[in-house]
């Protein structure tokens, strides 16, 4: 299955800038503007990671991730927060909650593409070595 | 002499045949309804233009991302032709205009809000080569407080000569209060050397406001090293004093105590209150004796936060003067208070406290609230 990505953020300009940045790196992305459509997103499909910005509309971003970790499909697929928000408490919450790691605006783009990377990489390398 | 349609002439002679309020009355109703219509047609207008703005912008915005997206951010690496590239392609789009203009710096804020390394190098190069700093240096002599205030703001975003950043120190005691607070934030934000200088000079009060923004853009921009904000509490300026104490309170130094004990005795009350609940936060327990002798003489305000501060040091020093508090204190927010500091001393025992002592049914109460685990600070 190829691996897809999910963007969950509520700024037009970033999500689709992101969208391009990935697809350029050849990922497989979906997008999505706000929790109520990336609830519909996760119905549907399994991702092999998320990210997703605090700030939502509808449904926090923590709240989000509370769902996401509940849900049988997307249970373990990791979550990586992007967020304008400097506040420790904001991070150690998302982290608590089940979020994978944190990366605070503004970013480099080359650090959340290897995040990427290190992610997807490992979801990559774990379907290449079978269990016995 | 006008010669008036016969409608016109017969309305005139007709007004003069009614009695005089009438005639009031016609007057008043004439202005009022080409008052209204005048006003439905100022508003349409106006409308009108704002949707061609709007419109307008959307264009502009997308043009402006689109250029900046496609032929930089989503280059690996990006050569001088690129940029210059960029730059002669907003030429065509007419950059002396004052909205074209502003469109641009607008999403080059943006940009710089979200990203940072290579790509923040690269708008920072195109914001150069654009020479838009000349721009933003004339909206600080502008006399409209809301174009300087918006100048400022360009000026912490965007890369500012070292040169041109004593341009701002004119406005960092400026009378109105966006335009100083503007400032503030600037002159902390591309200041690496003494970014607090400006409170050496502070003669403006720092509204309660300005201290919570001030406060995000310290803690949120990197610094080497903080300064010793003690050096502060002698300031005439009282707003400069309180800040100081919030700032040694979040970065805990507690080298400034002895200095921030003295402000006790200060004649300022809100200085007094933010002492007290300072001293509370740092846990020093020397000022304990100190908070003890001003509580008498204080106003029921203060007493609640001298019983919260003692109870934050939690030092068990003054276990005798909270229980005295809380079992002779009529006011409940007091009686609370004393409860809940007693409960953060070390060692207490609330069973044991509640069978040496006659407590009447509220003060029970009260101490079971504070000694819950799930409520206790």
């Amino acid at each position: 299955m190829p691996n897809k990505i999910l963007i969950i953020e509520d700024e037009l300009f970033l999500l689709h800038f992101l969208e391009q940045r990935l697809e350029k790196e050849n990922y497989n992305v979906d997008v999505a503007r706000d929790g109520k459509e990336a609830l519909e997103m996760f119905e549907r499909n399994k991702y092999s990671l998320i990210l997703l910005d605090l700030m939502l509309p509808f449904v926090s971003g923590f709240e989000l991730i509370g769902k996401i970790r509940s849900d049988k499909r997307n249970a373990k697929t990791p979550i990586l927060v992007l967020s304008a928000s400097s506040s420790e408490d904001s991070m150690t919450e998302s982290l608590a909650i089940g979020a994978n790691d944190f990366l605070k605006k503004p970013f480099a783009i080359d650090v959340l593409l290897s995040q990427v990377e290190h992610f997807v990489g490992d979801s990559k390398l774990m379907k290449a070595v079978p269990f016995d | 002499m006008i010669d008036f349609p016969p409608f016109l002439q017969n309305l005139y002679l007709r007004f003069y045949e009614y009695p005089l309020f009438i005639q009031i009355a016609l007057v008043v109703s004439a202005i009022s309804f080409a008052t209204f219509l005048l006003t439905n047609v100022v508003m349409s207008l106006q409308r009108l233009e704002y949707s061609f703005l709007e419109t307008r912008l959307v264009k502009l915005r997308k043009i402006v991302n689109g250029e900046i997206t496609f032929k930089l951010m989503l280059k690996d690496r990006v050569v001088d032709q690129d940029i210059d590239g960029v730059v002669r392609r907003f030429n065509k789009i007419a950059i002396t205009n004052k909205l074209v203009k502003q469109v641009i710096t607008e999403e080059l804020i943006y940009l710089r809000r979200n990203f940072s390394g290579y790509t923040a190098t690269v708008l920072a190069k195109l914001y150069n080569r654009l020479n838009f700093m000349k721009s933003s240096i004339s909206k600080l002599e502008s006399r409209s407080w809301d174009v300087q205030a918006e100048g400022l703001r360009e000026f912490q975003e965007l890369p500012v000569p070292t040169e041109d950043i004593a341009l701002i120190n004119p406005l960092l005691n400026d009378q109105n209060d966006d335009v100083r607070i503007e400032a503030q934030a600037a002159y902390i934000r591309l200041n690496s050397h003494n970014p607090f200088k400006f409170l050496d000079s502070a003669t403006e009060e720092l509204l309660e406001w300005h201290q919570i923004i001030l406060f995000e853009m310290i803690i949120n921009t990197p610094r080497a090293d903080i300064p010793a904000f003690s050096k502060w509490l002698d300031s005439d300026n009282l707003s400069v004093i309180i800040f100081s104490i919030k700032l040694i309170v979040h970065y805990q130094q507690l080298e400034a105590i002895p200095n921030i004990i003295k402000l006790l005795d200060h004649d300022d009350e809100n200085v007094k209150e933010i002492t007290i609940y300072a001293v509370g936060q740092l846990g020093a327990e020397e000022s304990e004796q100190k908070l003890i002798a001003i509580f008498q003489e204080s106003d029921l305000p203060i007493k609640v936060k001298i019983l919260e501060a003692i109870g934050n040091i939690g030092s068990g020093k003054s276990e005798r003067f909270l229980t005295d508090q809380y079992l002779m204190a009529e006011e409940f927010s007091l009686i609370k208070t004393a409860g809940c500091a007693l409960g953060n001393q070390p060692g207490f025992d609330g069973d044991k406290f509640s069978a040496i002592h006659t407590l009447s049914l509220k003060q029970k109460t009260i101490l079971s609230h504070c000694l819950n685990s799930l409520i206790r600070n």
